[in-house]
């Protein structure tokens, strides 16, 4: 995994924000996660990559942020049902967005929406972690990418 | 059971029959005995009229024979009478014996009267008597008649005596017949007489029916016997049919033994990509799923393969079901050889596993039906080649890395890791800083400002895998750098700029974690040898062991400088006399060892011109760099000098970078002394090399050691510069 493919995960993310939301995300400095390192939000949203490229992307976000990307959109009443389904939408739309640029060697599975804080997120230990901050309306959700190329791709 | 129903229903039918002939039996039965009974009537009638007639024969006969008499008294012929007596006396003869031995008698009218015997007792006794009456009558008569027209008057005399002396007895006799007649009738007319003949009418009927019942019987038993050795022949089939089923059922059981147990997916799909009614239970293990049979493969395929791969099967399988096609050739790109295949986990993500297909054609009357397919669950084989190949792939850069770390003490190698790692963490720290998140256009500073710090870490990293001649890490490092440089040099930065930061970090991380994992395994390896000092222990270049122990920073820093000389074609030398590293304080001598490297790097790279420069401006051919320990004259600190005797900074250098990168205007320039100019150098960015080499040209190290020294210990740094002679520079550090 290149830093074209990154950005790929990157720009569905954006993408949501820009189009969905109308109102664009900024992306903060990409950074690698360390072991200790424990990124997880109120809700997120797991996504397994499988195909030519192996692992998993994981968004999460906290409830003020997706409370009030709810409320952009006209919604008012964001419970936490609301909430999870809206995390796992920008999932779908980060994977979709993949899919669509990274072909038909690529699979992704359905996106797997946790609420709460589950303690701790396995990722595959045979590719790096890569962590974006996606920064919107001054709120901080982030986009954990952890892509190795499959073995037999 | 079988045979006993079929009995039941043949017997059911002759039961049947045999009621309606007990019925038609009974009624004909009847209507045969009321036609007896009738016959019986009639019969009595005409016994009771031939009893009546003897009554009258007698009579009769007195009649004729006295006709006969008178006759011949009168001369008169007898001709006719005779004629009348013969046939009244054959008359009588009938009827006589008829009461004896029943037969017709014919009337002299005529009728036919049915005689036959009254047969009581005193009826049979009369009947005798009758007969015994009339025979000699008879024999007169017969006389009389032979006489002719010569009657002998004698005779008709003696034979009408005769009758007439029998006469009161024949008419006796004739009531006698007519009484026991009666008696007789009503004997035969009694009841069991009727049942008689409904009896003999039904065994009558019974038997002319039992005649087809019988050739029935007999046809049914030819039957039976057909209908038995048909049976026999059935049972045996039966048998066969047993025997051949069991025999199935033992094969259909071992070929369900072998389904159930066999550790590989067996199946046969038709055109059309159905899976037939057999497969094997491991093939629902690997598909995890259950009952197969009727699933279209290839919607099972579409699941679990990538699209590019299930297309690339889906015509495949056409391949195969195409006759024309050779099937040696297909199955030579057989794409399901080796394949990767997902299974959506529950818990998220995919479940991977490696499968290897293969495929071989069922072909009937040249048409390829259906397409026997073996599916194996390759994962564990597929891993431990992966593992292997990884493993090979990794044990030949670690090869690499160990045999760039073999000249060198494994402290060092350690101090090396440590501090990389240590700098690799600064920088995912940077990274992370919460005020550095968001990149919008104010804080593009702030964001150059952090991107030096990272290029900062890694120039520090660079520099001790040169100090330490570890090539592979000096290369890696100076990639970095390169990547760094691109984006200092962009107007503006976003935050996925970063990426290739972090990309270029996370090889470097992956790198130094695989060195000390090499480290830690020579480690082991030494302390199993028992000779952990003899490989590593002070040696100059040339491998020779040193007569004292030299402080290891700067034998280090020894072969750096004549590393960069050979590459530069630069001649220098390194002196320090009385200077060691452990005269410092243990947490400052990673930084001291830094500071020295990046020092001689600046020296080598800078200052140090080539031995023909030397020679022509009166120096030596041969440069020197000294290193020895002092104290600071104002602040008392400890520290060291460390001066070369190159050509030193070069300030008109300086003075026009530093106006050409913004940093001083030429006002300020015109102003500064040689000193402060020269201190520009410690600017970050800031480089007075003409090219970027692995050993200078980034702008960068001076900071670093600016930063380090006087921002983070609280040291001083002193600059002394003589242009074309020599540079000194002064580091302190507190106590």
């Amino acid at each position: 995994m290149d830093e074209t493919h990154l950005k790929i995960f990157i720009k569905g993310t954006t993408n949501y924000f820009g189009q969905v939301a109308r109102d664009a995300a900024e992306i903060g400095t990409p950074y690698l996660k360390e072991d200790n390192d424990n990124v997880i939000l109120d809700y997120s949203a797991v996504i397994g990559i499988s195909g030519s490229y192996r692992g998993c992307v994981y968004y999460t976000a906290p409830k003020e942020m997706i409370r009030k990307l709810i409320i952009h959109m006209g919604e008012h009443n964001a419970d936490d049902a609301l909430c999870a389904d809206f995390v796992g939408e920008i999932a779908n739309t980060i994977a979709g967005n993949a899919q669509e640029e990274l072909g038909a060697g690529f699979m992704i599975s359905v996106p797997i929406v946790l609420a709460g804080n589950p303690g701790s997120v396995r990722f595959p230990k045979d590719a790096p972690t890569f962590v974006i901050p996606i920064i919107w309306q001054g709120s901080k959700s982030y986009l954990l990418i952890c892509v190795g190329e499959s073995v037999t791709a | 059971m079988n045979k006993k129903s079929s009995l039941l229903n043949l017997l059911k039918p002759i039961g049947w029959g045999l009621l309606a002939v007990s019925f038609l039996a009974s009624l004909y039965g009847i209507f045969h005995y009321s036609n007896i009974l009738r016959r019986e009537l009639e019969q009595h009638g005409e016994v009771r009229t031939g009893a009546v007639l003897v009554r009258t024969m007698d009579a009769r006969w007195i009649a004729f024979l006295g006709s006969i008499e008178i006759a011949r008294r009168d001369g008169q012929p007898v001709g006719d009478i005779l004629k009348d007596l013969k046939a009244y006396s054959s008359l009588t003869n009938d009827l006589f014996k008829a009461y004896i031995i029943a037969a017709p008698v014919k009337t002299i009218t005529g009728r036919i009267l049915n005689i036959r015997p009254v047969n009581t007792p005193v009826g049979m006794s009369v009947a005798q008597e009758l007969q015994s009456i009339w025979s000699p009558l008879e024999v007169k008569i017969q006389a009389i008649i032979q006489n002719g027209e010569n009657q002998n008057p004698e005779q008709l005399a003696e034979a009408f005596a005769y009758a007439q002396k029998h006469s009161k007895r024949v008419i006796e006799i004739s009531d006698i017949l007519s009484g026991e007649e009666n008696i007789y009738r009503d004997q035969r007319m009694a009841g069991p007489i009727i049942l008689r003949y409904i009896l003999v009418s039904y065994l009558t009927a019974v038997s002319v029916l039992l005649i087809p019942i019988i050739l029935l019987m007999g046809r049914i038993r030819k039957s039976n016997t057909a209908l038995e050795e048909s049976a026999a022949l059935l049972s045996q089939k039966n048998a066969q049919l047993a025997e051949d089923a069991r025999k199935i059922e033992e094969a259909k059981r071992e070929s369900d033994v072998i389904m159930e147990t066999v550790q590989e997916g067996l199946l046969l799909i038709d055109v059309k990509g159905v899976i037939g009614a057999q497969y094997s239970r491991e093939l629902e293990r690997i598909f995890r799923m259950e009952n197969l049979a009727g699933f279209n493969f290839l919607n099972i395929l579409q699941r679990i393969l990538t699209e590019k791969m299930y297309n690339t099967t889906r015509d495949y399988l056409g391949l195969l079901f195409d006759s024309k096609r050779k099937e040696k050739q297909i199955l030579k790109v057989n794409p399901l050889d080796v394949v990767e295949v997902n299974f959506s986990n529950p818990e998220g993500g995919f479940i991977t596993k490696y499968l290897g297909f293969t495929f071989r054609r069922v072909v009937e009357a040249g048409v390829v039906t259906r397409v026997f397919i073996g599916v194996g669950d390759i994962t564990s084989r597929v891993t431990l080649e992966r593992e292997l190949r990884q493993s090979e792939l990794k044990k030949e850069k670690q090869f690499d890395l160990l045999l760039g770390i073999l000249h060198i003490e494994p402290k060092q190698v350690q101090e090396f890791i440590e501090t990389a790692k240590k700098d690799l963490l600064e920088i995912t720290t940077t990274l992370r800083a919460e005020d550095f998140a968001a990149a919008s256009a104010g804080k593009i500073d702030e964001l150059r400002d952090r991107l030096n710090v990272v290029f900062r870490c890694v120039h520090n990293i660079k520099g001790n895998a040169a100090y330490l001649k570890l090539v592979y890490f000096q290369k890696m490092a100076d990639e970095f750098e390169s990547k760094i440089n691109q984006l200092r040099n962009r107007p503006s930065l976003t935050g996925d700029d970063f990426l290739s930061i972090v990309m270029a970090q996370s090889d470097l991380r992956n790198d130094v974690e695989e060195l000390d994992e090499i480290r830690s395994k020579l480690g082991e390896l030494r302390i199993g040898g028992g000779n952990s000092t003899e490989l590593f222990k002070n040696s100059d270049r040339n491998g020779n062991a040193t007569q004292t122990r030299e402080d290891e920073l700067i034998v280090g820093l020894r072969g750096l400088v004549t590393d960069i000389a050979q590459k530069t074609g630069k001649s220098v030398r390194l002196e320090a006399k009385d200077f060691t590293a452990e005269s410092f304080r243990s947490d400052y001598r990673p930084l001291v060892r830094d500071v020295l490297i990046q020092l001689t790097r600046n020296s080598m790279a800078h200052s140090f011109e080539l031995p023909a420069e030397r020679t022509k401006v009166g120096k030596g051919r041969e440069g020197v760099i000294e290193i020895r320990p002092t104290k600071h004259e104002e602040s008392g600190l400890n520290g060291f000098l460390f001066r070369d005797d190159g050509k030193g900074i070069d300030i008109i250098k300086v003075r026009e970078r530093a106006i050409a990168q913004g940093l001083i205007t030429p006002e300020d320039a015109q102003r500064m002394a040689e000193t402060e100019l020269a201190m520009l150098i410690f600017t970050p960015g800031f480089s007075t090399a003409d090219e970027v080499t692995t050993e200078a040209g980034r702008g960068m190290g001076m900071d670093i050691i600016k930063e380090k020294i006087i921002d983070e210990c609280g040291g001083e740094i002193t600059v002394s510069v003589e242009p074309g002679k020599h540079c000194t520079f002064g580091i302190f550090l507190p106590n």
